[in-house]
């Protein structure tokens, strides 16, 4: 690395710029070799060395490390949970209604051996995952009914689909953990969910016309029960009345009884000259016979 | 001269520019809210309070911070932006367990329990706390009925939502510690909201017509027991009215008739004569005389008393 033409031209002046040049080149030539032996593994991760191509090793837990410089390399792979979000797919439910329904998977690589004989990356890791979880759901809840699915009241269905898709992935041994494979959204088919729509609105017109009914029911109820207590009330006080009224009657003709028949020839008389004076009020035209002796008193004769 | 000088200013500047990089990666300050973590090589070897600390230069020691006492919240069925929210239909419309759909939003609130776990334990924490929040809120309505969501319910779903993320997020370990699930709206979707508020209109129409009708009552049925009453003590005073006028027409009468007793004819002749005194006055007299039959002769009497009248 060192230029003798400068060294031979200009030996005084060359020490300066040969220390200068020597600490650089060591300097390259240790931050290569720290390059090229060193290697950190960080948190969350896994370091793969490889030689010549082959798996030599994996280091999983974070720190500094060595290898072989320039004849092994490096990969890396995640260690940490990672979430596959499945595209909704449309299943028919056990009792043949149509949803549509949205997973996602949390996995995570848990060897990375096998990690690399059979996915190597990422991308292919996801469409096994994606594949396998599409086909286990189809295949399971088409077994299903709707509401359970729905609702979660087979509290089991999503650790049975996690289980199975599980094994699946275990069986051809991808290195991969599968840690959650949840419902994470059911629809209804956007046709579907308007006859919902409609049955909902037609339940609720259900409701209002009944309770318009029930308050037309009880306001005529009430005011029947009214008029019913009202023609109550009147007619027991005209009872009550007339009762009353009577008392008097019957205790007046008493009264009148008890006095009148003391005498009745007199009361006769008595009681008809009172008469006359109510009947003969005012300007009554009186023929008096002529022989009568109020007649021949006031004739004279 | 001038190259090897500047060849010297140069390694001498190269010193300083590295000393004072080695400096500047030394040294970090973790605020009130945040907490620092060091990592040596890669590996957290330490976790550090809030205040001024010193580590080792780059690349041997890095330090991570992280706002570990601050509060976040997601928001699930609307978005808020600069202060106004909008719904967000495909995540707030879901499946009740009667088969009906209704409109249910709702805020997380959460913060960071772990920071290394939230680091290092997943790739995005918070994406996966927005799929479990997804998968517990869809899970507990979807086991809920309609009219109880959205009448009293709220409460109670708000709380087996919460426990239903709390169960999973402890299980996925991500570092997310979930402090509250607050469900802000659960109603009827739009498309049938109307057809909700009828129903509304409806019982209170109820509630109208029967008030209506209690008014009638309480209108009709005191005044019905008032003309009752009025009835009762008009019939009292009739009584009472009766009873005295007779007490009186016999007092008199008795009265009369003890003077009576003494000297019937006197008294019978007095009473008829005072009797025609008070008629006779006003009346119009005529004398007939119907001895012969046939013809009938009368006197007026008028004429004779001077044509009064």
């Amino acid at each position: 690395m060192s230029n003798p033409e400068i060294i031979d031209i200009k030996p005084g002046k060359g020490t300066v710029g040969r220390g200068l040049r020597i600490v650089l080149t060591l300097g390259a030539i240790l931050a290569l070799a720290i390059s090229q032996c060193l290697f950190i593994v960080h948190e969350g991760e896994v370091k793969v060395v490889r030689q010549m191509g082959a798996v030599v090793r994996i280091e999983d837990s974070a720190g500094l490390n060595f290898k072989l410089p320039f004849i092994q390399n490096i990969q890396t792979l995640p260690k940490y949970k990672m979430l596959y979000d499945s595209f909704p797919t449309e299943i028919l439910t056990a009792d043949k209604k149509p949803l549509i329904v949205d997973n996602y998977t949390l996995w995570r690589i848990k060897d990375a051996r096998a990690f690399i004989r059979t996915v190597q990356n990422l991308p292919n890791a996801e469409k096994r995952i994606d594949a396998t979880v599409y086909s286990v759901v189809r295949n399971k809840f088409s077994n299903v009914n709707y509401d359970e699915i729905v609702s979660g009241k087979r509290g089991d269905l999503n650790a049975e689909v996690t289980k199975i898709v599980a094994d699946s992935l275990d069986r051809d041994n991808y290195g991969i953990e599968i840690i959650d494979v949840r419902i994470k959204r059911t629809d209804l088919p956007v046709q579907n969910q308007q006859s919902v729509f409609n049955r909902m609105k037609s339940e609720r017109e259900k409701m209002a016309q009944q309770y318009l009914s029930e308050g037309d029911e009880l306001a005529r109820t009430i005011r029947a029960d009214t008029d019913r207590k009202v023609k109550e009330i009147m007619a027991e006080a005209y009872a009550t009345a007339k009762t009353i009224e009577g008392q008097g009657e019957q205790e007046a003709a008493r009264i009148y009884n008890e006095a009148y028949s003391k005498d009745p020839q007199f009361y006769e008389m008595y009681r008809t000259l009172e008469s006359y004076k109510t009947t003969l009020n005012g300007k009554p035209v009186i023929m008096l016979p002529i022989n009568s002796p109020y007649t021949r008193l006031l004739l004279g004769r | 001269m001038q190259p090897r000088q500047m060849r010297g200013a140069l390694l001498i500047s190269l010193l300083v520019v590295l000393a004072a990089a080695c400096l500047w990666t030394s040294w970090y300050i973790v605020a009130e809210h945040e907490q620092g973590m060091v990592m040596t090589f890669g590996k957290v070897t330490g976790y550090k309070d809030p205040g001024l600390h010193f580590k080792l230069p780059w690349p041997v020691q890095v330090v991570e911070i992280l706002p570990v006492k601050k509060t976040f919240a997601i928001q699930f069925g609307y978005r808020e932006k600069g202060g106004k929210a909008t719904g967000l239909a495909e995540e707030a419309m879901m499946l009740t367990g009667d088969e009906n759909i209704v409109w249910a939003d709702a805020q997380v609130e959460w913060r960071i329990g772990d920071a290394k776990k939230f680091l290092f334990h997943s790739k995005n924490p918070e994406a996966i706390l927005t799929n479990a929040t997804t998968a517990s809120i869809r899970t507990i309505i979807g086991n809920t009925d309609l009219d109880y969501a959205i009448t009293i319910g709220k409460m109670e779903i708000q709380s087996k939502i919460l426990e239903k993320l709390l169960q999973l997020m402890e299980y996925y370990d991500v570092g997310i510690q979930v402090l509250a699930v607050k469900l802000q709206d659960v109603e009827p979707p739009d498309a049938v909201k109307s057809a909700f508020q009828a129903v509304t209109d409806a019982r209170e129409m109820k509630n109208t017509k029967i008030n209506q009708a209690e008014k009638y009552r309480n209108e009709m049925v005191p005044t019905a027991r008032g003309e009752a009453n009025a009835l009762i003590a008009n019939a009292e005073g009739s009584k009472s009215e009766r009873i005295n006028h007779a007490l009186g027409d016999v007092a008199k009468f008795n009265a009369i008739y003890s003077e009576y007793v003494r000297n019937k004819d006197i008294t019978t002749r007095r009473l008829i004569i005072e009797t025609l005194e008070q008629v006779l006055p006003g009346a119009e007299i005529y004398i007939v005389d119907s001895s012969d039959s046939g013809t009938v002769k009368y006197l007026p009497l008028r004429e004779l008393q001077g044509g009064r009248n």
